[in-house]
Order: C-alpha cells, then sequence, then structure tokens
C-alpha cells in the first residue's frame, strides 16, 4: 500500500464530484459549525453584553421592562418604553448622585440609530474622535467608525435622518446634519450610530425649527396676518432642513423644555453612597420614573438565553445527526455504485485492506475538510460576534 | 470516437515455443469451485511460455475467466499449485498474491476497467498508484513510451471518457504492460472492439509479448483471430471437471 497513492486517488475522485463533495463537506461542516457557533456566540455575546453593561453603572428611564431600557441605553434598539421627561432629567442631575448623561434615541438614519446626548457620553464611553473635530453647534454629528466605513462618511459630509412615516405628512422633518467627525472604533453599538447634541435630536422630533425671518421685507409674501408684532404666516413660508451657519439664529424652541423627551439617562454615581441613595430614591412604589442597574438587567437576558441555548443545542445536534446519517448513506451508496471500480483495484492487486484504506481516506478527507472549515468558521464568528450583535438586537 | 487508423503491420510469428523455453505460468493439478457450488474447475496442466501467444477458446462462461483469475491470484485454489515465474501463489496468502498480481502480472480486461476519473497517465499509473514499490520516474518514463508508442500519448492527460473504444482498450494494454510483467492475461480484450480494432489491439498485445519475451495468455471466443497465437488451448478440453459430478 502506497499512503500517497490512496491519498491521491481518493482526492481524484473527490474532485471528479465537486458538487457532492463539497455538499458532503458542508454538511459536516454545518453539523460541528451549528451548536459551536451558537456557544461561541452565546459566550461572546454575553461577554460583550456584560462588559458593556458593566461600564454602564445606572440607568433612570421611564417604568416598564427593564431590560427593553437597558437594551436601548446600551445597544440604542428601538424604544419601547415612553419617554423620560426632561424635567425628570434635570431632577436627577440637580440631586447631585453623580454625573447624569441624558440619552435620546428615537431617530435614525437608515439603519443607524441618531443618540441625542451631552459630552459626558463620549467621556464616560471613552469615544474618541478619530478622524474631524467633536460636535460644535447644533445639526452637527459626529459618526461611529463602522457606519463611517460603510457609508463612506468624512468630516464635512452630509447625513439626513430617515422619516419616521413616509406617509405621515404631519411628522417629523428630516434633518440634514453635518458630519464632523469620525469617532475611534470601540467594538459596541457605538460604532454603528450617529450622535448629535440633545437639541439637534429635539430639533428632529419637531420640537424646534428654523423659519425665515418674517420681520424682513423679503418674507412679505409668506405673511398672512399682521396685528402689531403678532405675525401670522402661511404656508409658503421656508422652513429650513439643515442647520447652516446662515439660518443658526432662527432655530428656535416651541413649549416647555421640562415636557421635551429623553429616552434615559445614565447615572455615573460619585460613591457607593451616592449610588445606594440614587437606587433608594427611585424604589419607592411612588417614584414615576425607575433605576435599573443594566448589569443585572443583563444577566437576567443571558440566563434566558442560557435557557434557550439548551433547546437549540438539542435541536442542532438532531438535525446534525441527521445531516450526518445522510452523508454516510450518501458514501455507502456512492461506495455501492463504485464497487467495479474496486474490483478492478483488487483485479491489478490491491488488498483489501488497501481497499478499506482508500475508502477510510475519502471520508476522513470530507471529514477533515468539513472540520477545519467549521471550526474556521467558528473563529470567524467570535471575531465578529462583538461587532454583530448590536445589529442583531436592531 | 472510434479508431479507424490502418492498422499497423502484423509481426510475424515466431516458432512455436518448445518445452526449452521456459513456462512462465504452470497450472499444476488444480481444483477449484466456488463456494456456493454454482461451477467446477479441474485441470491437470496448462502452461505458458515465455515469448508465446496462448489462446484459451471456449463459449462464454465456460470457466476461461475462472482460470484467468486463478493465474492471476485473485482467486485461490482448493488444491495443486500455480507457478508463475517459480512462485507458487496458491501457497501464498491473499495479501501476497496481491502484492505479487501488482508487480508481476499484467491483467487486461474485456470491458476495459478503465477508471473515469483518472486521467489517462494515471490510469496506466495505477499500479504505482495501488502500491507499486519501484521508481516512480522510471515506471512514469516506461509509461510515457508505452502511450506514444500505441498512439495515445496525445491524450496523456486526458479522462477516458473522451477517448474511443480502441483507445481505452490501448490505455489498457499501456497499463498491463507498465510494471514490465513476465505474464500477461487478457480476458477477451477485443471483445468491445470493431474488426479494424480488434486485429490492431490483438497485434499490439502480441508484438508487445515477444519482443519483451513475456508470457501472454488471452481468454476468446473470437475464432477468426486464433491464426494471431503461437497455441490453442481448447479450455472444454483442458478442464478435466465432468459434468456430471456433483460439484
Amino acid at each position: 500500500m502506497s499512503p500517497g497513492g490512496i491519498a491521491f486517488l481518493s482526492w481524484k475522485y473527490l474532485s471528479y464530484r465537486p458538487l457532492r463533495t463539497l455538499t458532503l463537506v458542508a454538511a459536516v461542516a454545518l453539523t460541528i459549525y451549528l451548536p459551536l457557533a451558537l456557544q461561541v456566540f452565546i459566550s461572546e455575546s454575553t461577554r460583550v453584553l456584560r462588559e458593556r453593561a458593566r461600564s454602564t453603572p445606572l440607568l433612570v428611564g421611564p417604568k416598564g421592562s427593564s431590560i427593553d431600557l437597558t437594551l436601548n441605553s446600551l445597544y440604542f434598539t428601538p424604544q419601547e418604553l415612553p419617554s423620560l421627561n426632561y424635567a425628570a432629567f434635570l431632577k436627577l442631575s440637580g440631586q447631585h448622585f453623580g454625573s447624569a448623561i441624558p440619552l435620546h434615541v428615537r431617530f435614525r438614519a437608515g439603519n443607524a440609530p441618531i443618540i441625542g446626548t451631552s459630552l459626558d457620553y463620549f467621556r464616560q464611553r471613552e469615544l474618541d474622535v478619530a478622524e474631524g473635530r467633536m460636535i460644535t453647534r447644533l445639526g452637527d454629528c459626529v459618526v461611529g467608525a463602522r457606519l463611517a466605513a460603510e457609508k463612506k462618511l468624512k468630516p464635512g459630509d452630509k447625513i439626513t435622518s430617515s422619516p419616521e412615516n413616509v406617509f405621515d405628512l404631519a411628522g417629523v422633518y428630516p434633518l440634514r446634519m453635518r458630519v464632523t467627525g469620525v469617532l475611534a472604533p470601540n467594538h459596541s453599538a457605538d460604532d454603528n450610530a450617529v450622535f448629535v447634541d440633545l437639541k439637534t435630536a429635539w430639533v428632529i422630533e419637531g420640537l424646534a425649527h428654523g423659519h425665515q425671518d418674517l420681520v424682513k421685507p423679503e418674507a412679505a409674501g409668506a405673511i398672512r396676518k399682521r396685528e402689531g408684532d403678532l405675525i401670522q404666516a402661511n404656508a409658503s413660508v421656508v422652513e429650513f432642513n439643515e442647520v447652516t451657519e446662515a439660518n443658526l439664529d432662527s432655530f428656535h424652541f416651541h413649549g416647555d423644555p421640562a415636557t421635551y423627551p429623553l429616552s434615559s439617562a445614565i447615572l455615573v454615581p460619585d460613591s457607593d453612597k451616592a449610588r445606594a441613595l440614587a437606587l433608594g430614591e427611585y424604589q419607592g412604589e411612588s417614584a414615576t420614573e425607575q433605576i435599573v442597574i443594566p448589569l443585572e438587567a443583563v444577566t437576567a437576558l443571558t440566563e434566558t438565553l442560557f435557557a434557550t441555548r439548551r433547546l437549540v443545542l438539542a435541536a442542532f445536534l438532531l438535525l446534525g445527526a441527521a445531516a450526518l446519517g445522510l452523508a454516510a448513506l450518501v458514501f455507502l451508496l456512492s461506495f455501492r455504485l463504485r464497487e467495479r471500480e474496486m474490483r478492478t483495484y483488487v483485479k491489478i492487486g490491491a488488498t483489501d485492506f488497501t481497499i478499506r484504506i482508500l475508502k477510510f481516506t475519502e471520508v476522513a478527507i470530507v471529514l477533515v475538510a468539513g472540520i477545519v472549515l467549521s471550526l474556521g468558521a467558528v473563529v470567524v464568528t467570535r471575531s465578529l460576534a462583538a461587532d454583530l450583535l448590536p445589529k442583531l438586537l436592531n | 470516437m472510434e479508431d479507424h487508423r490502418t492498422p499497423p503491420p502484423r509481426p510475424r510469428p515466431r516458432a512455436r515455443s518448445d518445452s526449452l523455453t521456459p513456462a512462465v505460468l504452470l497450472v499444476e493439478n488444480i481444483e477449484f469451485q466456488y463456494p456456493h457450488g454454482a461451477y467446477a474447475l479441474r485441470i491437470d496442466r496448462f502452461e505458458s511460455r515465455a515469448g508465446s501467444a496462448t489462446a484459451l477458446v471456449g463459449p462464454s462462461g465456460c470457466g476461461k475467466t475462472t482460470l484467468l483469475n486463478l493465474s492471476a491470484g485473485v482467486l485461490q485454489p482448493g488444491r495443486g499449485s500455480i507457478r508463475v515465474e517459480d512462485t507458487d501463489l496458491a501457497r501464498l496468502g491473499a495479501s501476497a498474491r496481491a502484492g505479487y498480481r501488482l508487480s508481476h502480472i499484467g491483467l487486461i480486461f474485456q470491458e476495459f476497467e478503465l477508471v473515469e476519473h483518472l486521467t489517462v497517465r494515471d490510469n496506466i499509473l495505477l499500479p504505482l498508484h495501488l502500491g507499486l514499490h519501484t521508481g516512480r520516474a522510471a515506471l512514469e518514463s516506461r509509461a510515457r513510451s508505452l502511450a506514444d508508442h500505441t498512439g495515445i500519448g496525445q491524450y496523456w492527460k486526458k479522462r477516458p471518457d473522451n477517448l474511443s473504444h480502441g483507445e481505452r482498450q490501448r490505455v489498457a494494454i499501456c497499463r498491463a504492460l507498465s510494471i514490465n510483467p513476465g505474464l500477461i492475461l487478457a480476458d477477451e480484450p477485443t471483445g468491445n472492439l470493431d474488426p479494424t480494432n480488434k486485429r490492431v489491439v490483438l497485434d499490439l498485445m502480441i508484438s508487445f509479448a515477444k519482443e519483451d519475451n513475456r508470457a501472454l495468455v488471452i481468454a476468446t471466443h473470437d475464432v477468426e483471430l486464433l491464426d494471431a497465437f503461437d497455441e490453442v488451448v481448447q479450455f472444454e478440453e483442458l478442464n478435466r471437471f465432468e459434468r456430471t459430478e456433483e460439484p
């Protein structure tokens, strides 16, 4: 028996039937990959979730599901809970438990969430500007590293918020924002987000706007009625959908700022005592907001994931056993069809042992290729899990 | 694609081999019976000498293939001896017989038995891939020269399904000759060929056998080709098994 010759003959047959071989390799690879990838993905996701949760000491938000609040604040998933009043945020800030960071997570630019926040957020997440500069005025934004790479965004480019409902003519206007900087990657949901100042988020919300100065003579055509200082505009008045240096001063807010909405607030307590006080403050039944320890919410979530994992794993193992059974059947049928070829080998001078080794080698090549492919895919999955998680959650 | 080339001139048959020429194949007093008793064979003596071409003639199913398989060591007789170049195959184990066959006996089959997923080159070098311990370079060079000599060199890297019947049979002949065997056993090698190619292929085998002093045994029922052989053996006369006997 010549090991090289046997390997050569096996390989020649496998490469002669590429579709069959690839199907078998794929069946083996998937059988191994799916349960392994699930394990890896869940453990990596758990690690990433816990890491981000750990770097977010406390969250204050409207009452409701603590997991929804956590996922919305940490991973910018669509907002499921009612809004948190700005007044509640001001109250939280005024209690001096520590640093309170506002979060407004409602709008999107395409698939990317638009996060209205303050500069404290970037400090808390250790997010630096890799290119360009930080937000300086209304209408500015900085974008996450992955989003910038995907959309080929750079400082000076524009990005427009998406309307929530294209059929709602009374809905929010899209705002064209100026990209002033691209953030350094931090392999989290931040990499795929657009960050604006909280006021810019409110502009998108429609709480602030800029329009023609109706006092100026050139706006005469847009005036419907003038009674002393009161000017009533008609529908032809131009409303700006982009903040520029020229129209910046025309932007103004309407209504009571105390009622302006937020999604939540991150609270970074100054001390353990402040933390305990904050927790106590929001745990009374009369409290209209809830305080959440993100690590606890994430732990509850991952426990659910682990419970689900067992079910999915069992399903994968059953599927894998079926796939391997089918692969074995394909091999058996193939060897039966090739009996004449094997008889020829024997007549020429191959021993029965050589024939067995030849068959074993073919199976081994397919198995090894499947295992290598699946392990390679698992490594890739592991490296992508951190980046994939925010996308999956969104 | 059929091969319609003009057949090369037939080699002049050598003198009939005599008792002074060594017997490459010597079958003596063998008895063989298939496990389920469907067929039995008893032969007192059958031989083939170096440089001679022997035709084993008989109707289909009479046992010619069984004798060839016994002579090649594919089957093991119940008793008796089968000597190929002084080695008694009947005394060897299955593995040793296979090893001996791989390196000493060239086999040619009616259906060519080429491996469809291998190129002409790899089909001819099949004994090497199956474990023949010999110099790869020397065997490859010999295989290439045989392919060129038989007119199939141009198909060296092609698969057998691209070749005509005649060309496929030549590949099978080259495979049998690649190991430089002392004994060539061919089972109805011209059975699937048209009359022109039958003669071409037969002449080719006989000329190769005679040039290098090999023993060639061909099982055939093609009576019109018998004039090319040094010796013609009627298989039914050779087999001493009485049909009335219980197998």
